[in-house]
């Protein structure tokens, strides 16, 4: 960033986040709705987590202001994760200019025309690289996919597995995730799912936890009936096989975190069976096992495949007890292993730190955390 | 005003007036000077710009004028920052709501959540109970009875605490719906009160009356060995 005082910026929105985050984002998307009213349809009535969301994304942008080539990738991918909102060209200096006017009001006195010069031309940077990511990605993919939800198999009381169809088959590799939004539901609001079948079919099968206050999984675990409209954002996630590596894999899933790994698993099926694989998936109490049969039929069907079903709670589970990362790491050597984790955070967490202390090597390492929903 | 004085003036803007009084020194003897026609035609039409453009910066200069009192105007400023905190408050009202309204959804899983694993739990506690129960009931017939007689004992005795459990259970469960029920509709809750009392009688002589048909199959059953 050439003859842009990025200290100054930096120090510029620390002084201005000190008024308290919150506060600061409220002040600017009541900026902007003022200004530009239009835009209040692109968003939920609740803003709170969209706040969260801003002041987040922003402190990121401007620690890395320094590093510019290490953001462009962010950048890319926010660009065009935003298509699925509705952003357009026009919007972009708008929101520039409900930035700049935010940044300006917490300042105070200590504003003058080089912050406001150097936040406008960081600000054209930033905004440059997001849409420039956008029209990129329009020209081969739309905004986002509509669906249809065709069945809702209510496992137990709070998780469900859904089949989903969309219009158009939607471009992601095994172990990826998207944003849905239940469009006739709830709309605006947007939470990541994973499929737990890879891509071919226009069907996803889809596994949602309810989660207590969650807009979107209460919809879809109580609320989603056949035929309610759904849309999907573009897939985004690492969790995926690596094609140049023929080393065995150790999945190890907590709860609906199991999806990717089903994902990964017909994937390896797919491709010819090859690397020998073992599944760790966990729970907290029995009842929360929703997926038993398809787990024990993948088990009979692939001599290749091992999987393993660990109850952490519940004292009637005549199989492995205890937390599923701690049962994984004493059951073997995964030393040479490519590992996947995916479950709450929490979960991935430790079972991330429990693999790297009995030899994983990180690199090896591929893990997604499942959070609020 | 000669070229000369001009100089002078040379920190001054200059002005078509200033052109247009210039004059300029006669060359000395010979004719080596620019023709005094097309010089003053010169001046002139450099005046006539100067003019114009004054003129134009003038305007310009009032217009921003205009424009800054405009927009460092106190009650503008003031009306912006007022809608604004409008905006702030309405926003925050609905974040509330809707927050309040995902924590009772929160509250109502978590209950059911937790009534559900209780539940769960009491009834592994009941079918270990009724278990237990039985094989008191069997080990309780006298050996020379035979096998037969101590399995009936077993299964009979399994089947009265089992269906015991599960009715005090049920009747747990509906008082636990009709409590909830009635918070939310005195009037439909009380009549509906009323009318289970009325069931719960006519079920009670049922139970007696199957009481007695199963004690006539076990009797059939162990004439039927013999």
């Amino acid at each position: 960033m050439t003859g842009i005082d990025t200290d100054g910026l930096k120090r510029n929105f620390a002084a201005v986040a000190a008024h308290g985050g919150d506060d600061v984002a409220l002040f600017f998307y009541s900026h902007l709705f003022l200004h530009y009213p239009e835009t209040r349809d692109m968003f939920p009535p609740a803003m709170t987590r969209q706040r969260d969301r801003l002041i987040g994304a922003l402190g990121h942008i401007v620690s890395q202001v320094d590093q510019v080539a290490d953001l462009v990738p962010f950048l890319q991918d926010l660009g065009r994760d935003h298509r699925k909102f509705g952003a357009l060209r026009p919007h972009y200096p708008a929101v520039g200019e409900s930035l700049v006017a935010t940044l300006r009001h917490f300042s105070g006195d200590t504003w003058n025309s080089k912050l406001e010069s150097d936040w406008s031309a960081a600000y054209g940077i930033v905004a440059d690289a997001m849409m420039d990511a956008a029209e990129e990605a329009a020209k081969t993919e739309p905004p986002f996919w509509e669906a249809e939800v065709v069945d809702v198999d209510r496992r137990t009381f709070d998780i469900a597995v859904l089949r989903v169809r969309t219009a158009e088959p939607l471009p992601y590799v095994a172990g990826q995730s998207f944003a849905v939004e239940a469009t006739d539901l709830r709309p605006r609001e947007w939470r990541w799912y994973t499929p737990a079948n890879p891509p071919g079919d226009t069907e996803l099968e889809l596994h949602a936890r309810l989660v207590a206050g969650g807009p979107v999984s209460t919809t879809l675990v109580r609320s989603a009936g056949p035929g309610d409209r759904l849309r999907l954002g573009p897939p985004i996630g690492r969790l995926t096989l690596d094609a140049s590596s023929d080393r065995p894999l150790l999945l190890v899933a907590g709860g609906t975190g199991l999806a990717p790994m089903k994902a990964l698993v017909a994937q390896l099926a797919a491709d010819g069976g090859h690397r020998r694989t073992t599944l760790f998936f966990g729970v907290r109490t029995v009842r929360e096992v929703y997926d038993a049969d398809a787990l024990a039929a993948l088990d009979t069907a692939h001599d290749w495949l091992t999987v393993v079903t660990a109850v952490s709670e519940d004292t009637q589970w005549q199989g492995q007890r205890g937390l599923v990362g701690e049962v994984a790491v004493v059951a073997g050597d995964w030393s040479d292993h490519d590992a996947y984790v995916c479950g709450s955070p929490p979960m991935v967490e430790a079972t991330v730190k429990l693999l790297v202390d009995h030899g994983v090597p990180e690199e090896n390492i591929r893990y997604d955390e499942f959070g609020e929903s | 005003m000669t070229a000369d004085t001009d100089k002078s003036h040379q920190a001054a803007r200059l002005t078509a007036e200033d052109l247009r009084r210039t004059t300029f020194p006669e060359t000395r003897g010979r004719s080596l000077g620019y023709d005094e026609q097309a010089v003053e035609a010169f001046v002139e039409r450099c005046a006539a710009s100067v003019e114009q453009l004054t003129a134009q910066v003038r305007e310009r200069e009032e217009e921003v004028e205009r424009l800054r009192r405009r927009v460092m105007e106190p009650d503008n400023q003031d009306r912006v920052l007022q809608a604004l905190s409008v905006l702030t408050k309405a926003q925050q009202t609905a974040d509330t709501t809707v927050a309040n309204a995902n924590a009772y959804s929160g509250r109502v899983m978590a209950d059911a959540r937790s009534f559900y694993d209780d539940a769960r739990s009491k009834a592994a506690e009941m079918a270990e109970e009724a278990h237990r129960q039985a094989e008191e009931a069997a080990d309780a017939v006298a050996a020379e009875h035979g096998e037969m007689e101590r399995q009936t004992a077993y299964l009979r005795t399994l089947r009265d605490v089992t269906r015991t459990q599960m009715e005090k259970f049920l009747a747990g469960l509906l008082d636990h719906v009709a409590e909830e029920y009635g918070r939310a509709y005195p009037e439909a809750a009380e009549a509906a009160a009323k009318q289970a009392a009325a069931g719960r009688v006519i079920r009670s002589d049922n139970n007696a009356t199957e009481d007695a048909g199963a004690r006539v199959d076990t009797g059939s059953r162990g004439g039927s060995r013999g």
